[in-house]
């Protein structure tokens, strides 16, 4: 039985549809109810509802197999984990956002709101650009409208948020998108199953690719 | 099966009752000697200096700092091998074989909090040939199959990374690069940063299918070449031929995966991991480190390995816990000697006996020596 950790939400959802696309549906999982543990013996699949943040918990502490993550989780906690798929679902981009009149005054330091201060400080270590980081949990394009930061980094789906609290992009820091992470003690008992897995999302991806075009 | 170690220390007699971390110390202190290892007993504390020089080489760089009383700074240590390569003496035609069972101290677990952790290991120092190598990666096997017969040991050979890295001409910054790639399995990723950086993609193609080998040491050669990798030095080759050919002499359990990268500032040649179900990380990691005895200017080639002994906990069940035997329930009008004499016949049954006077905790046997309880 391979245990699954999926984030719950739409990318979850979403998620599941490719993964019951490529032979491994759960019925019970597709009911509205309130658990969070779901198993189809016959497929040789147990899925887990968890928060997105905890995906990688889930699998780094080996109680799932394999999990769904966001790339934006991975890059930030790095967390010790094999990456075998990139799902080309949830798809969005991590971005330097501010007011669209900002200017950059280097002769000061930055100060850069985010949820992901690991990303941001790698960000703008690259470019040897002094930052002062704040880490916030939420509501960030409330930062530079409050004189709290300069600017923000944040994940950006439309645009529509930034654009409805008078922000646009500034620059892209690096796409997001969820990838097919494993346990790699778990890989190497369970290599064939995992490789199988993710060879079947990979048609699916490829399948569902090929219909958009 | 992945419980072997638990059951086997659970089945022994009161005298004889190891825990499974004590257990498994006996084990592989008995299998390490047998091979020639000799114990090496170390001190808890080292100079700082030998650590900061070298904080690449430890799992963590975050280390406990302390000032002597005559203001030296001492470090306690997170790591054996760095002291053992200290103290190393070269000989021609010689190696010196060591193990140790030290506790280190280092950050541990997601929250990355300073942990005591008990670690085995042992190191084979000097005139290293492909024989002291290949005895090095059976031991390792050994002493994961001293927990569970469920358990895999993975290796590769960073000569091959070498060979990739100097075909492809990377720099520092695309070996970094490579090797986080490599070592996550990320081929989509790999892909990208090779068509980003105009390396050829028959290259490309060749790291997946290393990627993909799964096959155990006396198949690699063969599959190796199998592969046709024009880039890969001869010496490489060569060297798992020989190893190839120990291994086939032997149960031939390691497989090859090519994932499997310790620091390359440090080690070259040979690395391996080793895994046991149930345990969610690797329990066993090593590797040869000729790389660090020259960082540290000693002569010759070293090969060694630790064994994660903390980790065993990951494997043990929930049990039924007693805080003994018997409860002897008492209260101020029972005579004390009637309380003793109890006591003592059940000690003569092999019971563990808690005498209170309330009800408090866990015991799978209630003796209530209480007035009203023997009156009733």
């Amino acid at each position: 039985m391979l245990n699954i950790a999926l984030p719950k939400g739409r990318l979850g959802e979403q998620v599941y549809g490719m993964l019951k696309e490529a032979g491994y549906p759960c019925p019970a999982l597709e009911q509205p109810d309130r658990r969070l543990i779901f198993e189809n013996e016959k497929a040789g699949v147990r899925y887990f509802w968890v928060k997105p943040h905890d995906v990688t918990i889930y699998v780094e502490r080996g109680a799932a197999d394999v999990g769904i993550a966001g790339k934006d989780i991975l890059l930030e906690y790095s967390p010790e984990l094999f990456e075998l798929l990139d799902l080309k679902a949830g798809n969005c981009r991590m971005c330097v956002a501010g007011p669209a009149d900002f200017r950059d005054n280097r002769s000061r330091m930055l100060r850069v709101a985010t949820k992901f201060p690991r990303i941001a400080g790698d960000f703008y270590a690259e470019k040897s650009r002094d930052v002062e980081l704040i880490k916030l949990n939420g509501s960030i394009e409330l930062a530079p409208i409050l004189g709290l930061s300069d600017v923000i980094v944040d994940i950006v789906e439309t645009g529509r948020t930034l654009f409805e609290n008078g922000l646009t992009v500034l620059e892209e820091v690096c796409p997001i998108s969820a990838r097919l992470v494993a346990n790699p003690a778990a890989y190497r008992f369970r290599r064939e199953e995992i490789d199988t897995l993710t060879m079947r999302l990979g048609e699916v991806i490829k399948a569902s690719g090929e219909r958009e075009n | 099966m992945a419980n072997q170690i638990l059951q086997q220390s659970g089945e022994q007699t009161e005298e004889e009752r190891l825990s499974p971390e004590e257990l498994l110390l006996f084990r592989l202190r008995k299998l390490y000697r047998q091979y020639g290892y000799r114990p090496y007993r170390m001190s808890k504390f080292e100079k700082y200096e030998l650590y900061a020089g070298n904080k690449d080489f430890l799992v963590s760089d975050r280390i406990i700092t302390f000032n002597d009383t005559n203001g030296e700074l001492l470090a306690l240590k997170p790591d054996v091998t760095l002291s053992i390569v200290k103290s190393a003496q070269f000989h021609v035609n010689r190696v010196e074989r060591l193990y140790y069972q030290e506790n280190v101290y280092r950050p541990s677990g997601s929250a990355h909090q300073f942990r005591e952790i008990m670690q085995c290991g042992l190191e084979c120092i000097g005139d290293l040939d492909c024989y002291g190598l290949f005895e090095v990666l059976f031991l390792a096997d050994e002493s994961l199959r001293a927990v569970s017969e469920e358990s895999v040991l993975s290796f590769s050979h960073l000569g091959i990374l070498k060979s990739l890295f100097h075909v492809l001409d990377a720099g520092d910054t695309q070996q970094e690069q490579l090797l986080s790639l490599i070592a996550a399995r990320n081929l989509h990723e790999l892909s990208a940063l090779f068509a980003a950086r105009g390396w050829e993609d028959r290259l490309f193609q060749d790291v997946k299918a290393l990627l993909a080998v799964s096959c155990t040491l006396s198949h690699l050669p063969g599959n190796l070449e199998a592969l046709g990798l024009s880039w890969l030095g001869e010496g490489i080759l060569q060297e798992l031929k020989i190893l190839a050919k120990l291994s086939s002499r032997t149960d031939d359990r390691a497989r090859f995966d090519f994932s499997v990268i310790n620091d390359i500032h440090y080690y070259n040649g040979l690395v391996f991991q080793g895994f046991v179900r149930g345990i969610s990380e690797k329990f066993l990691s090593g590797g040869r480190y000729d790389s660090l005895l020259e960082r540290m200017d000693r002569k010759g080639a070293a090969v060694g390995f630790a064994v994660y002994l903390g980790l065993l906990e990951q494997l043990r069940q929930p049990e039924e816990t007693f805080e003994a035997d018997v409860l002897l329930l008492y209260d101020e009008k029972t005579d004390p000697e009637a309380l003793l004499d109890a006591e003592k016949a059940l000690h003569a049954e092999g019971k563990s006996v808690s005498a209170q006077r309330s009800m408090a905790g866990r015991y799978a046997q209630v003796l209530d020596l209480r007035e009203e309880a023997c009156n009733a």
